[in-house]
This record gives C-alpha cells, structure tokens and sequence, in this order.
C-alpha cells in the first residue's frame, strides 16, 4: 500500500470520487478525443491523474485543474513517447469505446491535426477554456493557442466541408 | 456519412475508471501488470546485476572523458581570459534552486524590485483571485503578496515599481468589477500604489522613453511617468483580434498582433510624437519581441499544422531582416531570454514536457553557436513554464513539481560539485 494512500483520509478520498464522478467522465472523453482515439493512453492518463492526485491532496488546492493539467501533461508525454519510438497511430487505433459513427468519424478526423491543435480545439471549443488556461494546460502560451486553435478550425472545417460533400 | 460534430464527443459514454483509480492508490503506483506479462524473478535478477556491471563501466568511461575532454570541466579552460561567457557555454544548465510556491497556477513573469515576481490563481472561499507574490531569489521565502481581484495579465519591473494589467478591480459594490485596469506596486513597500483605467485588457506591457505602454485590442496606450496622462496609438488591429506583445527597443516602441488568415503586423512606435512610423507584415503571428543590446529579436509562428517558430533580429530603421530566420522543432516553445555576453539565449520546451533547452544564436548571423544543451533537473521529468532572466539565473515555474526553479550554469567534476557559474 503506498504511504500516500495512508495518509488520504475517509473525506479526501470521497472528495476524489465526487470529483471523479462529476468530472471524470467529461475529462476522459476530452483526453480520448486529444489522443486522437487511443483509449489506452486516455484510460491510463485520467486513471493516474486522479490518482495522483490523491496522493498529494493536501497540497492542492485547485483540485479539478490540477486533474485536467496532469491528465493532458501525461497523454501528452505519451503520445511524444510513442512518436519518438515510431509506434504509430495506425497500430493502436481505432478502439473507440463507442459504436457510435459520427464519434469515430470526428475521431478519425481529429486525427488529422497536431496534438496541440487537437488539444486547443478542445479546451477552447469544446470545453470553453480560456487561451490562458489552455496553454498551461498544455504547455505553450496564449499566443500558441490561438495559432494552434486557429489552424484546427480552417482544418477541420475543410474536412467537414469535404465531408459533406461525399 | 453524417456530417460529425464536436458535440457529438459530449454524447459518447466514458468508461468506468474508478475502480482503476483505487487500484492505482491502494496498490502499486504502476498500473496492472497484464496477465502473462510477469518474469522469471531469477532472470530478473541476472538481469539486473548485468545492467548493474554495464552501467558502473560507462560511468567510469565517461566521468574520465568528462574530466579530460568536456568543456567546463576543471581540466578545460573555463577560467580563461574571456570569462564568463566561456564558462556559461561550456557549464551545464543545472536546476540549482526549487522552491515550493503556494498555489498550482502561480508562474514568475518578471526580476527586479527586490525579488521574483510572480502572477497567480487564487481560488479562495469559492471565488477566483489573482495575487502578486515577490520571492526571495535566495531562500524562496515570500516576502510580498498582493492580493488582486483577478490574476496578473502582464507584468513589467522597472526601477523599485512593478507595473501589472489586470482585467477586474474591486469596487465598492461588486469586489470583481470588470474593468480593465493598471496597476502600480511599491516594490519597496510591496503595496498597490495606484491604478488607472484601459479602455481594454492589457495584453502586454512595457516601460520606456519616461512612460508605460500597453498594449490592448487595437491601440497602444502610453501613461507618461511625470503625470500619468495617457495617449492613445491606435492601430489597424481587425475585428476580434488583439495586439499580443510590446517591446522597448532602437529608440522605439515596438507592437505585434496575431490575426487569423491574413498576415500579422509588427508596427513600430515613434514615443515622441505617438505615431506609427513602420509596419511590417509577417506570414506567422507576433509571439514574442525581445530587446537587446544587437537590436529587436523577433519570434513568429506560422498559421499552419505543426508549423516551426521562426526567430530572427530585425533591422530597427529599414525593419528588413538583420540576421536570417532561424527556424526550430515544430510545435516548440520558445521564450527569447536576452542578450548576454555577446550572446542570444533561448529556452526551449518541447511539447512532451520531459525536455527543456537552452541555445545560443550568434547576434551577428542568427545562427546557432552549438546544438542545444538540455537543462539537467534531479528529478528527470519536469515542465517548466515562463522563464525569465534575471539575479543571475534562469527563474522558471516547474507545473508538476509546484516549484519555482532556479536554473544556472554549473561546471561539472567527478567527485564534488563546483560552485556555479552565473549567466554572463
């Protein structure tokens, strides 16, 4: 049992499933649609950013951005990590938990962006994060954001159109 | 096929994880082993004393190239006659300094007026503040805070004030009142000394030519220092977008903005007679402008998927390109840090958050000195954020640690550390 466990009190802990339960299921899906799909990464990312979390409770004291922060900082260490190894997308995808076809439509297109422009598509988009906080969510500046955002929309809305052309 | 949608993400069910959750907490720090996956332990073993042998000889290898070869080490000349310079190049960026901050979103923006300063998010009683905090370089310890009613936009030190653009202000009906304000801190007393209205967020602010400018949507304002009396230069900024940054430099004052589709604009500033005397069009957004002793330094970044920031030194009179655009990795933070010793330095953050550089262009040319020399932390992996130069280090805020980190040029040796070399 690890020693932080121990020292996460009754309180804590429900603190952490009622975060979980009430935001849980909203940052994995922004963490699978960041992925681009990989449920894998997305599952592994939230599953440690709360646990994480939980380790060091007493010392957050932004508890839901703190989750959100760690969650995308570890699918995108992975995702590097897995580019760096050339363990491409084609080998892991598609496992959509959904049947769903226009999510694995929107998937296969998110896809086609960079992580960052996925990633400011959707904190900015989706989410409705301000610039500021999405850059530090992921990383690069306000500026950055606006770039990345910028470049996913006129993307993604060529596609779309190229969509509903066929 | 449907036309998708993002909202159809909304829709999509999410797995149950919490029970991996508690796994994860109650048990191995590691997620679950797989079935199948496990070792034979004696193997394991063998293995381990293998990788053990192996790594002790590389070491032993290496530390004596390090101590014949490396410059930086006691054996190279690092003390020689052109000093500081040569040592900063030929050191090792070490983390030599953490210090835990209060909050998870506070990050250093500036040096000076006694200390670090530091923006941050306060969520207190349920509400959203911003503060101000002045870190001791030496000891961490927090010698002012100022409590703000929304966290710091820009931030510029000059002299003993440090000047901060905020979006609200209290009022005495409403403490988060929107308004677009300026505001003046005593660096000595660590107070709020005054505040003054913008007519919109100030995005970046510079102080300069007896004055402070900001810059906002559309316009630079210019608070004169003597009587704080303000004009406005206003700039063809379109529609919805904003000026991103302001810089003091070449006798002028210096703006970019970020505009979506077309390309943006850097203007220069006459502060004498508050008027645009240039505008230069780029194909990337303005993302920084970073003064110097060589001229103005510029980094843009194209409108494009995984486009590559550019970074170049403009000429201050005719605005062309004094050096040649340097390019860098895609998608690759880059913060300008100064001119030092004869010296541009960058720090780079790749995107993975497991890397962080620093490079050296030659301000004559533009060109890289040497490859880029990856910042050394203990702990490995780290994000640092918002890195500033001053009281000779690199301050930047470490996001996963919670710590505001001290990075120096240090010369390594085999069995002892040397005292650290500050930046020229």
């Amino acid at each position: 049992m690890s020693k932080g466990f121990r020292t996460l009190d009754a309180a804590r802990r429900a603190d952490l499933e009622a975060s979980y339960r009430e935001a849980g299921a909203d940052l994995w899906r922004s963490v699978y649609a960041y992925t681009g799909g990989i449920r894998e990464i997305a599952d592994d990312a939230v599953a440690e950013a709360f646990a994480q979390a939980g380790r060091r409770m007493h010392e957050i004291r932004d508890l839901r951005a703190w989750i959100c922060r760690a969650a995308f900082r570890i699918a995108a260490g992975e995702l590097q990590r897995r580019r760096a190894a050339n363990d491409g997308f084609d080998s892991l995808l598609p496992a959509p938990i959904s049947a769903e076809e226009p999510v694995r439509d929107l998937i296969d297109l998110l896809r086609t962006l960079s992580p960052n422009q996925r990633g400011a598509l959707i904190l900015r988009d989706l989410y409705g994060y301000p610039s500021k906080e999405a850059g530090r969510i992921l990383g690069v500046s306000e500026v950055a954001i606006r770039v990345h955002l910028h470049a996913a929309r006129r993307r993604l809305r060529g596609l779309l159109e190229e969509v509903e052309r066929t | 096929m449907t036309r998708p949608a993002l909202e159809d993400l909304v829709r999509m069910p999410a797995p149950d994880l919490w029970p991996d959750i508690e796994f994860r907490l109650e048990g191995s720090p590691v997620a679950p082993r797989r079935p199948g996956s496990g070792r034979d332990p004696r193997r394991t073993s063998r293995r381990a004393l293998l990788i053990a042998a192996t790594f002790s000889v590389l070491v032993l290898v290496g530390v004596f190239v390090a101590r014949t070869f490396v410059p930086g080490s006691p054996n190279a000349s690092i003390h020689g006659a052109d000093g500081g310079a040569s040592a900063a190049m030929g050191g090792r960026p070490t983390v030599t300094r953490a210090f835990t901050v209060p909050d998870y979103l506070a990050y250093p923006v500036a040096v000076g007026a006694g200390g670090i300063w530091g923006g941050a998010h306060v969520l207190h009683h349920g509400h959203d503040h911003g503060a101000i905090r002045r870190f001791d370089p030496r000891t961490g310890a927090v010698t002012a805070e100022i409590f703000l009613s929304s966290q710091p936009r820009a931030i510029a030190v000059a002299g003993d004030a440090v000047w901060v653009t905020v979006d609200r202000v209290p009022t005495s009906t409403n403490p988060w009142t929107w308004q677009p304000s300026l505001l003046r801190i005593d660096g000595s007393t660590g107070r709020v000394s005054g505040a003054w209205r913008l007519p919109d967020r100030g995005e970046a602010v510079a102080v300069g030519f007896g004055a402070v400018w900001v810059a906002g949507a559309h316009a630079v304002e210019r608070f004169d220092l003597a009587d704080m009396r303000t004009t406005t230069v206003t700039l063809d900024v379109p529609g919805d977008y904003s000026l991103t940054t302001v810089a003091v430099s070449d006798g002028s004052v210096w703006t970019g903005d970020c505009i979506d589709g077309v390309p943006s604009a850097l203007f220069r500033v006459d502060p004498n007679g508050v008027n645009v005397t240039g505008t230069r069009r780029f194909g990337g957004c303005i993302v920084r402008l970073a003064p110097a002793s060589s001229g103005l330094w510029l980094e843009t970044l194209a409108q494009a998927a995984f486009a590559r920031p550019f970074v170049r030194r403009l000429d201050a009179t005719t605005l062309m390109d004094a050096t040649r655009p340097t390019t860098f990795g895609p998608d690759l933070g880059i913060t300008l840090l100064g001119e030092h010793a004869g010296t541009m330095w960058l720090y780079l953050n790749r995107g993975d958050a497991r890397s962080s550089y620093l490079d050296r262009l030659d301000p004559t040319t533009g060109r890289p000195t040497s490859e880029p020399v990856p910042v050394h932390h203990p702990r490995g992996y780290w994000d640092a954020s918002w890195p500033v130069y001053g009281e000779g280090a690199i301050w930047a805020m470490v996001q996963n640690t919670h710590q505001l980190a001290a990075i120096q040029m240090c010369a390594t040796h085999l069995f002892f550390w040397h005292p650290c070399t500050a930046l020229p």
